[in-house]
């Protein structure tokens, strides 16, 4: 009994932070210290939130699916790019530090730059988001073929294993943990990084209506769609860790332990 | 007629020489063991007889047959137990057999039908780490069978376990190597493990190792427990370890 109780605590102590910021949110926007126009009262927020749902829906359809494509193919060029680097070392020499570096250009820099080049379509949104999401599944692959333990790549080629059958039974499922954290993080940018190419210009899409809501100076609906990325961010990292725990049903049965009957 | 003999091997490692002009022979259904101190090149020996690398000198033969530098010919059960963390029990010890091709269905039917043999019934569809450290060395090494019915290497197979759980297992092992008469090479640091479980010693000294000693164990029709009690096990101990020092 005594040790659950600090566990309780522990989740319930963000929760009422989270709580105590609203509050004092709520007292601040009341007693009139900042200009409603600025800074909106939560109660108002909600508000936004509630009216605009049905329009804030359809918005985050679209960049949804921007997230979810751009995603997806992140990560089959994950799985090639990272495929190839570990069969042929030169690649991984020749290739890792471009990848690295990719990593460093600042993704609001080239946004606009896609969109001169792809149009106003999803095109230019979809390619952002698979240069954000490719680094940490690819990093997450690699490092995840490289821990494969040299005795177990020793026993399967003591078994005549060829490398094909040496990937498949020992590297790839080694890597799932690996490759999970990384898609954790991927899938925790994919949505902003959706959402930033939309401000530069489209039609549909949350960042399309963060931009016409901020020059009509509405910041309620502005922070009801802030509120709305941050859900869903929330939720698609919570998607990745059922996706992981289904895939990977070799990590819920540890704890299950049977007994050596023999 | 051996059936794995390894004639005149060197190899070295980094410039280095390792082991040097070892020979070595393994009969049918014999269980020979190799003791020597660490270092001494027993892994390395043990990497060339399984094919893993190829010698600067010497030849490997299996049943009279050339297999130097050839892999999937004996096999091989490294120190750990190195089971897949996300396979099923049935599918570790089935690979061998999914490896060299044989149909997946038919495979696993094969080692599902030894698992209770090996004190495995009932962990088919279980995890490796649901098991405990006797059950999955016991899975290894219905593995290592499932992989060749003829000749095994087993590098300290028994090193890992705790004092009770191998006796257990020396015991359990020893039942099954009979039945089934797999022809065994292992290697240990464990000398009165030796004199229990083999027929023959071969011991590893030197630098480079080099095989300095074999010897037989007779056991004068004593069983193998009541021969650890014996004084003829104390003298071949004695023997061996004055060789080792």
């Amino acid at each position: 009994m005594k040790k659950k109780l600090p566990n309780i605590i522990s989740k319930l102590l963000p929760v009422g932070v989270f709580v105590l910021l609203i509050v004092l949110w709520g007292v601040i926007c009341d007693s009139g210290m900042v200009p409603e126009y600025m800074l909106p009262s939560p109660g108002k927020v909600l508000k936004a939130f509630h009216t605009d749902f049905p329009l804030l829906c359809e918005h985050a359809k679209v960049t949804l699916q921007e997230a979810f494509v751009g995603m997806l193919i992140g990560i089959v060029l994950a799985f090639v790019v990272a495929i190839l680097m570990d069969a042929f070392p030169i690649l991984y020499e020749a290739c890792y530090p471009i990848i690295v570096v990719t990593q460093t250009i600042p993704t609001i820099a080239i946004a606009p730059l896609l969109v001169l080049w792809m149009g106003y379509d999803m095109a230019p949104k979809v390619t952002l988001v698979v240069i954000t999401s490719f680094f940490p599944i690819t990093v997450g692959l690699l490092e995840g073929f490289k821990a494969a333990d040299p005795d177990m790549l020793n026993l399967l080629r003591s078994m005549g294993a060829n490398r094909v059958q040496i990937f498949w039974h020992v590297k790839l499922f080694g890597a799932a943990t690996s490759f999970f954290s990384g898609l954790k993080i991927s899938a925790a940018y994919a949505v902003v990084s959706a959402v930033i190419s939309e401000w530069l210009g489209g039609f549909l899409g949350l960042g399309v209506y963060m931009v016409r809501v901020k020059k009509s100076y509405s910041f309620d609906k502005m922070f009801a769609v802030i509120f709305l990325i941050c859900i869903i961010s929330l939720l698609l990292m919570k998607g990745v860790e059922g996706l992981q725990k289904l895939c990977m049903p070799w990590e819920r049965q540890k704890n299950r332990r049977i007994r050596d009957k023999s | 007629m051996a059936v794995l003999e390894a004639r005149g091997i060197a190899q070295s490692f980094e410039g280095e020489q390792i082991i040097k002009d070892v020979n070595l022979k393994l009969n049918e259904g014999e269980i020979v063991c190799l003791v020597g101190s660490s270092g001494v090149g027993k892994s390395t020996l043990f990497h060339v007889l399984s094919g893993l690398e190829r010698p600067d000198a010497g030849q490997v033969l299996l049943d009279g047959e050339d297999i130097t530098g050839k892999p999937g010919q004996v096999s091989y059960m490294l120190q750990k137990d190195l089971l897949l963390p996300h396979r099923t029990i049935l599918t570790n010890v089935s690979l061998p057999l999914i490896i060299h091709g044989v149909n997946r269905k038919q495979a696993k039917e094969k080692a599902l039908s030894m698992l209770p043999e090996f004190g495995l019934a009932g962990t088919e569809q279980k995890y490796p780490a649901q098991l405990s450290g006797g059950m999955r060395q016991r899975a290894a090494l219905l593995r290592t069978y499932l992989f060749s019915d003829r000749v095994a290497l087993l590098d300290e197979p028994f090193s890992a376990l705790d004092a009770i759980t191998k006796g257990q297992m020396h015991s359990w092992y020893i039942r099954v190597m009979e039945k089934y008469r797999l022809s065994t090479l292992f290697v240990s640091h464990d000398i009165d493990e030796a004199l229990k479980l083999s027929d023959r010693i071969y011991v590893m000294a030197g630098k480079p190792g080099r095989i300095v000693k074999e010897i037989t164990v007779e056991r004068n029709g004593l069983d193998r427990e009541r021969f650890c009690l014996d004084s003829e096990f104390l003298l071949k101990k004695k023997q061996i370890l004055e060789i080792l020092e």
